[in-house]
């Protein structure tokens, strides 16, 4: 009782100071922020397949994309319904769940393939997304290769603040929900067919059912994340979000921190952003470089990312004492 | 107008396409199947492999002429990347071997996606990020109506050299068949006395090698060779080998040549576009109708 109240203090102190935050932050530091949350939400929406269930979707991206263009073009469309900011909120609310809605309708056909047949076919799915969004014949409806921007009228009301809040909101709920799933029967069942699907499947386990409902949850979670990145940057194009550089972003963030637990993408995300912010902002000629030689290292020497090592060195000092 | 000479022609280029393909993928097969290693980096290797083409063409271009320059870098290439290719194994995955499988599978992702990113970083502060191409000034040849430029030929003719070799490489020679016996029981192998480690990085070194060798063909037939390019051509050959059935060699050259001949039929025929499209519909489409691939183990 009293450790669980501790424990309530300890997050009720971490809310208010990620609440204050902004009050305290130069713009800048709430933009690297901003883009913080973002990047903690696609990372800890690609760990519900990749870490919990063991499937690695390297088109992980097409989600956090098609959230982006999804929020932009429904409220393009809705804008001649309502007021600019009613629309901007439905549209946002709409466009998780329909990228929710398609992440469940391609289930169909891409979980009849396993492992690394698995892992391909989606990275090759998100190249086809990639060229489908860019392309000339599309491009009434996302603009094609220049890209796609908010309406006028809504993207006025954007700023860094209140973009801050919303990539907050996004990111808390993501963390609410993947620890909810860790301690649930879902969670049980998801951990199951990563380590035995098919033993998992004999025991009764409904794999089918709750593949889907993973894999729906992973793309809510990474649309909600491409809107909010809509919201705060206003316009994107395919390059920004259905390249082959964002389609390794979840999968490298959630293996530097740590697959199958909340900390571990929170933990990545981390550092990623903040070497990348630096890298791009002092030697932009070397970006790659440092950010291959961290995963290098992170590989050769962590292969349970940081967490896992974390863990590690505290379980030997708690034997030793 | 569309012939059936334009046709021949559009399958003749698909086939060297297909070749390039079938040979990086033919690397990154015979690295998965006897290490169990995804080398993300494999991309990268044909890139380097053809940027030394390309100094070697360039240097020596004032002295030889025509295709010269092309046998002189084979040994270079065929020396240098079997060096490289070990470095690479006995450096960064033979000190993850020892994990756990599940381990194993994300080190090597971490660590292969690392060693691509810092290739292509090194070499674009080193060698520039501007595309080097070359032009081998070698008239084409005529056979009734059809029209082959020569470098082509040559290109069908080191792809399907090197397949040969490599067949007799794996059936006769001792390390060949010391590499099957580890695809197809690596404990017994063991047992017997092969050495698991050795042939691991001779296996890095001969995918190496053909990636690089593949980078040759892709810089003769006229490609330009960029830093950046080693992603999207691991992701194709990585579509090839899953095409063909992971793994399998057949399966690599076999599904090499169907994507690299559709590609140029979509690109002659409907639009430059889409001919990548072509490759991922081809791709999904199989493992949807055989879910491993068209040569199954």
């Amino acid at each position: 009782m009293k450790r669980s109240s501790a424990k309530l203090l300890r997050y009720a102190l971490i809310l208010t100071i990620l609440i204050l935050l902004p009050l305290l932050t130069t713009e800048y530091q709430r933009n690297v922020l901003t883009f913080f949350f973002i990047y903690a939400t696609l990372a800890l929406s690609y760990d519900i397949l990749g870490g919990q269930m063991g499937y690695m979707n390297l088109g992980h991206g097409v989600f956090y994309g098609l959230g982006a263009y999804m929020f932009a073009i429904l409220s393009e469309e809705l804008l001649v319904l309502e007021h600019p900011l009613t629309v901007a909120a439905l549209s946002f609310l709409a466009s998780g769940f329909i990228v929710g809605g398609f992440g469940w309708l391609i289930s169909f056909p891409f979980f009849r393939l396993r492992g690394f047949y698995f892992a391909v076919a989606t990275l090759g799915f998100i190249s086809l997304v990639n060229l489908v969004v860019s392309s000339a014949e599309l491009s009434w409806l996302t603009g094609g290769f220049t890209g796609i921007s908010m309406p006028l009228s809504i993207s006025l009301f954007s700023n860094v603040t209140n973009s801050y809040y919303l990539a907050l909101t996004v990111f808390l709920v993501s963390t609410l929900i993947l620890s909810k799933i860790i301690n649930s029967k879902l969670g049980l069942a998801l951990t199951s067919i990563r380590e035995d699907e098919d033993a998992a499947e004999s025991s009764g386990v409904d794999t089918t059912r709750y593949k889907r409902l993973a894999i729906f949850l992973s793309a809510l979670l990474a649309g909600y994340a491409g809107a909010s990145y809509m919201w705060f940057q206003t316009h994107t194009n395919p390059r920004f979000v259905f390249s082959l550089d964002i389609a390794f972003l979840p999968i490298t963030m959630a293996l530097l921190g740590g697959t199958g637990t909340v900390l571990g993408p929170i933990v990545g995300a981390v550092i990623f952003t903040i070497v990348y912010q630096m890298l791009l902002t002092n030697i932009p000629a070397f970006t790659k470089l440092v950010i291959g030689s961290v995963l290098l290292c992170i590989g050769l020497a962590a292969p349970q990312g940081i967490v896992g090592v974390a863990k590690k060195i505290s379980r030997k000092r708690a034997l030793k004492t | 107008m569309v012939t059936i000479t334009y046709i021949i022609e559009n399958i003749i280029d698909g086939l060297v396409l297909g070749g390039i393909y079938a040979l990086t993928a033919l690397g990154l097969a015979i690295i998965y199947r006897v290490i169990g290693v995804v080398n993300l980096a494999h991309g990268d290797f044909l890139m380097l492999g053809g940027l030394l083409a390309y100094y070697v063409f360039t240097l020596s271009g004032g002295v030889f002429q025509g295709a010269t320059p092309l046998l002189i870098s084979f040994p270079l290439i065929f020396a240098a990347f079997l060096a490289f290719g070990s470095a690479f194994n006995i450096g960064l995955v033979k000190p993850m071997v020892k994990r756990k499988p599940n381990e194993f599978l994300i080190g090597c992702v971490l660590v292969t996606i690392g060693a691509s990113f810092l290739i292509e970083d090194i070499t674009a502060n080193l060698a520039g990020t501007l595309p080097r191409g070359i032009y081998l000034g070698l008239g084409p040849i005529t056979i009734g109506e059809v029209t082959i430029p020569q470098f082509r030929l040559i290109s069908l003719g080191i792809v399907c050299v090197l397949s040969l070799f490599f067949h007799i490489f794996l059936k006769r020679s001792f390390v060949g068949t010391a590499m099957r016996a580890i695809t197809q029981d690596r404990e017994a192998a063991v047992m017997m006395g092969v050495n698991v480690d050795f042939i691991s990085t001779m296996v890095f070194g001969v995918g190496a090698f053909f990636s690089a060798v593949a980078g040759l063909v892709y810089l003769a037939n006229g490609f330009p060779i960029q830093p950046y390019i080693g992603i999207p051509l691991t992701v194709k050959a990585l579509t090839v080998i899953v095409v063909g059935g992971a793994g399998s060699i057949l399966g690599a050259l076999l599904g090499g040549i169907i994507i690299g001949v559709a590609e140029t039929l979509t690109g002659s025929f409907i639009s430059f576009y889409w001919s990548p499209a072509i490759a991922i519909i081809l791709l999904i489409a199989i493992l949807l109708l055989k879910p491993t691939g068209l040569v199954a183990e």
